[in-house]
């Protein structure tokens, strides 16, 4: 099987302090696949060097087979959410996808729709963003994410501020795009969200602990 | 018609355009109106008579916190939504170069208008001259070199206090060029920098600034390929 990702002996050092230690990882395509960890044992750090925000100390990242850093500065075909999303507060949610989507100009205001509506959110509501909730704004993070159909998606925390309803609709959606061959990479606080991966990581202190299930 | 609407409003919003507008007025009417009034507005203040003057300081500097006030907007904005726009680039260089002609095209228009209003109430005054176009050409680029070192300040400090520097930079320039009587370092005043009264120097003042545009514009490129703005670009927080 293909390797989406493929992560060799990453380190990461700010200043002193290091914050990852040595990762190795194959993420395959066709799957979900979850890190559990606390705040502040590296998650984000990875996801964003993953994509190629941040830039490993050592090693190398290959997503794609293109070494990230080397062949490109960021990840090709990739859907993103870290951290809290931010938004225009001043257009509504489909504004703020189309304004996305114009960069990459690859897909039409119909999938924008679509992708909106996958999530749960009324494409043609006129409510700005700045008046969603957090759980709404999660969501809306998913849509963009998703919206252009990347063969990587990678969510840190997609559950937060999430509903029951709203938990349930992100993983069914989750599900539909592993069916469809997308590799899914996800982390969470809580064990509870890893149900639907196929395999798990612990991210403890900087190091990545072979997959729990 | 539709399309050249759908192309302004990609760089500049309704609330630009009404602050624009009321801007111009503003500045129009604060003018002495002795001769012309872009004259008055935009050449700045001379330096020839050695004294400080306070009031019209304050009014040049004002002429540049307006169109750091909307560019910084619009900085912030994009801040906001930085972490979903950057993946959707291959390489940092290309988000750069839009992002970077994005708002130096922002500022153009919002100075256009400006000059629209300006110049109407100039004709309904009296007259527009060469002199004006040769004013409003050496204002812009000296506001067109502030807007770059903004953008560049805004990628590479991430703070929000750059335009209130450069505001005291360009106060304290005008200060060291009344007391050391060197009239090129305030290069954005036309009644101090220009080629009918400094020759050449000016034209070397004119040039150093497109140097300096350049210079903000190589400078984010080196530093994110030396990996200085890893944590600048992208708030990283470790989690």
């Amino acid at each position: 099987m293909s390797s989406a990702v493929k992560l060799e002996n990453i380190c990461k050092k700010f200043n002193k302090e290091t914050v990852l230690r040595d990762v190795n990882a194959d993420f395959h395509y066709g799957k979900i696949y979850g890190i559990v960890g606390k705040n502040g044992s590296g998650k984000t750090v990875l996801f964003k060097i993953i994509v190629g925000f941040i830039r490993p100390t050592s090693g190398h990242v290959y997503v794609k087979g293109k070494e990230i850093g080397v062949d490109t500065d960021f990840a090709e075909d990739v859907g993103l959410i870290i951290e809290t999303p931010g938004f225009l507060s001043q257009y509504n949610a489909y504004k703020n996808l189309e304004y996305l989507a114009s960069i990459r100009n690859r897909i039409s205001k119909q999938q924008i729709k679509n992708a909106i509506k996958v999530v749960g959110l009324d494409a043609e509501s006129p409510k700005k963003v700045g008046k969603f909730s957090l759980g709404m704004r999660q969501r809306l993070g998913i849509a963009q994410a998703i919206m252009e159909d990347p063969k990587l998606i990678i969510l840190d925390e997609p559950m937060n501020g999430l509903d029951k309803n709203g938990i349930h609709i992100v993983k069914e959606v989750l599900e539909n795009l592993k069916k469809e061959g997308k590799t899914i990479i996800l982390a969470s606080h809580y064990a509870e969200d890893m149900e639907i991966c196929d395999e798990v990581y612990k991210m403890e202190d900087g190091v990545l602990l072979k997959s729990l299930h | 018609m539709k399309s050249v609407y759908i192309f302004i409003q990609k760089y500049i919003d309704i609330w630009d355009a009404l602050a624009v507008i009321c801007y111009s007025v503003f500045t129009w009417c604060w003018s002495g109106q002795v001769k012309s009034n872009i004259t008055e507005i935009l050449s700045g203040i001379s330096t020839e008579g050695s004294v400080i003057e306070i009031v019209p300081l304050g009014k040049w500097l004002f002429l540049f916190a307006f169109y750091f006030f909307i560019i910084c907007r619009k900085l912030s904005k994009n801040r906001r939504m930085l972490t979903f726009v950057l993946y959707r680039y291959r390489y940092f260089e290309t988000w750069w170069r839009r992002h970077f002609i994005t708002m130096h095209i922002a500022n153009f228009m919002i100075f256009i208008i400006s000059c629209v209003i300006w110049g109407t109430l100039e004709l309904f005054n009296g007259i527009f001259t060469n002199e004006n176009i040769a004013v409003i050409l050496v204002f812009f680029l000296h506001l067109s070199v502030w807007i770059s070192v903004l953008i560049a300040g805004n990628i590479i400090f991430n703070t929000k206090i750059t335009p209130c520097i450069l505001l005291i930079f360009e106060g304290m320039l005008y200060i060291v060029s009344v007391n050391f009587n060197l009239p090129f370092l305030v290069c954005g005043m036309y009644a101090n920098c220009s080629y009918h009264k400094l020759g050449i120097i000016a034209v070397v003042a004119y040039v150093i600034e497109i140097l300096i545009m350049a210079i903000c514009y190589l400078t984010v490129s080196k530093l994110w390929k030396l990996g200085y703005l890893e944590r600048k670009v992208v708030e990283c927080q470790v989690q």
